[in-house]
């Protein structure tokens, strides 16, 4: 009887480590249902609708929710990570400060067992995030390119406002758009200044530019921030009405402006889709799902006065 | 007196050099051209041209309007590719026709003229999408570590579109010409028009 006993137990001790072992498969535990939601800066409108979005949807699928502000700083960004990492959150949203200099902060992450869901901005590297899902700028750029080329009539002076320059954004606008304006000969490009996405920025280095270049017809601004700042350089020089602005974010200040024909036009993100996706993807994940398609492009629309009717600020009616 | 002197020309040039070190002055071009890839989009885009067996998989012209006619949603579902979230998809079509206009930046083709007969546009402007990228599905966004090489391979298959398709057929062709054609069709899945198809041409033979 106590030799029956003891088997039994003994069983039961076996039973009870293959459970054990079973329920924390591959080394992952499993973390509490709250997910970290960090963008690279909460002083722009437009990542504070992904960041707000981003942790209502994650609220709407049973998760406690934290927004961290990166100051556009990759210091502060790591700060963030190294909080969140001793936190036992179970996925970060994450819209990235920098492409190269965010990676290492994705890293950390990965080797704490910490899903990463990349937004809009994307990291360079692969097989560190577990998806990214992204703005598809460039071509979005292009289709602006195309209009402008069409608005200007192939031919003007016109500047360049660029974004944050180590930023892939930037780069992916701004070549997205020379692809094709280059390729006419009687537009030209007098002046190109980075204006960090800042819509003060802008204005201030449009009322510069405008004092070298009083001659411009056209400026095509990396976003819409430091082209509602552009305008109102313009407005301020009262060449509003012979320059044309083109944006790119979809912004809701910017879609009023071409409502009221003061931008031309703007590149429409669809903030919503990319935050709400990312979510879901962490959730998801949580639930045992691991195969996800490492980057996924998101389109932009081209947004000019023919079809505005059709959108509001950050996504379409 | 001689030792104060010395202590400030060493304090001066101590600080000259400390602030000579402190300011850099970098063109934006190269602060943007800066970031350092792992891939020749150049080469990428030659290898992939190379092997671009386009003619196996592409659907017929006519049967393919036809059938965005009927049901373009299943259509689209049945033969374009597409990356990510948006409304651009790329279908792979091939067919014959005769030239009926030769415009600045397309050529118009009758295809099977009388019968069943479809307006076809060849497009020889400039191109600037990602149809001849996108049309197979085979090169996928995750595949590059950074965008900026998958944008650029896309640049250059239509760089060499334009030079070995689009170029010497816009300079020899007639109208009355027969043509034979294989080529992608970008649609905006949002607002589909069956009667103005316009093909981007990647492969093209006129007799």
């Amino acid at each position: 009887m106590n030799k029956i006993n003891r088997l039994s137990f003994l069983l039961m001790i076996a039973a009870l480590c293959i459970f054990s072992a079973c329920n924390n498969a591959g080394g992952e535990k499993k973390k509490a249902k709250k997910m970290a939601i960090v963008v690279s800066t909460l002083n722009n409108p437009w990542f504070v609708f992904l960041a707000e979005t981003a942790a209502a949807k994650a609220k709407a699928l049973g998760y406690e929710t934290k927004i961290f502000d990166s100051q556009n700083n990759t210091a502060v960004e790591t700060d963030n990570f190294e909080n969140i990492l001793v936190s036992d959150y179970c996925a970060i949203l994450f819209n990235p400060t920098d492409a190269d200099g965010s990676v290492a902060n994705v890293k950390k992450a990965k080797e704490a067992g910490v899903a990463v869901f990349c937004m809009d901005r994307e990291i360079n590297a692969k097989g560190v995030a577990t998806s990214q899902i992204l703005s598809d700028g460039y071509s979005g750029s292009v289709e602006i390119a195309k209009y402008f080329v069409e608005v200007m009539n192939k031919k003007g002076t016109y500047v360049e406002l660029l974004g944050i320059t180590g930023d892939n954004n930037t780069r992916a606008r701004s070549s997205g758009f020379h692809s094709v304006v280059d390729n006419y000969p009687e537009l030209k490009m007098v002046a190109q200044q980075s204006a960090d996405f800042d819509r003060n920025k802008g204005m201030e280095v449009m009322e510069s530019m405008l004092q070298a270049h009083p001659d411009i017809t056209g400026v095509f601004c990396g976003n819409d921030a430091m082209a509602m700042g552009a305008y109102q350089a313009l407005v301020g020089a009262g060449k509003e009405k012979t320059v044309k602005v083109f944006g790119f974010d979809g912004a809701d200040d910017a879609i009023k402006s071409i409502k009221e024909n003061k931008l031309v036009a703007t590149g429409m993100q669809f903030p919503k889709i990319m935050a709400e996706k990312a979510a879901e993807f962490a959730d998801e994940y949580y639930k045992g799902k691991r195969d996800f398609a490492e980057k996924i492009p998101v389109a932009v629309e081209l947004v000019t006065a023919k079809n505005v009717d059709n959108y509001i600020g950050f996504g379409k009616k | 007196m001689n030792k104060k002197l010395i202590r400030y020309i060493v304090f001066v040039i101590v600080a000259g050099l400390l602030l000579y070190n402190s300011v850099y002055f970098k063109k934006l071009d190269a602060k943007m051209e800066a970031v350092q890839t792992d891939l020749d989009p150049v080469a990428f885009a030659q290898k992939f041209w190379a092997n671009f067996s386009a003619a196996d998989s592409a659907v017929e012209i006519t049967s393919f309007v036809q059938q965005l006619k009927t049901d373009a949603t299943a259509t689209v579902a049945k033969y374009a590719k597409s990356q990510g979230i948006g409304n651009t998809a790329y279908v792979l079509v091939k067919g014959e026709g005769i030239v009926n206009a030769i415009n600045e930046d397309d050529v118009l083709l009758l295809v099977n003229p009388g019968t069943q007969e479809t307006k076809v546009k060849i497009n020889t402007g400039i191109y600037f999408g990602n149809a001849v990228r996108d049309v197979t599905g085979k090169i996928k966004m995750g595949d590059f570590s950074n965008t900026m090489d998958y944008n650029n391979v896309s640049v250059e298959l239509n760089k060499i579109v334009r030079s070995k398709i689009v170029m010497p057929f816009k300079a020899n062709t007639k109208k009355g010409q027969l043509v034979q054609f294989t080529g992608c069709i970008e649609l905006n899945t949002e607002k589909i028009n069956a009667d103005d198809i316009t093909v981007l041409p990647v492969k093209i033979i006129a007799q």
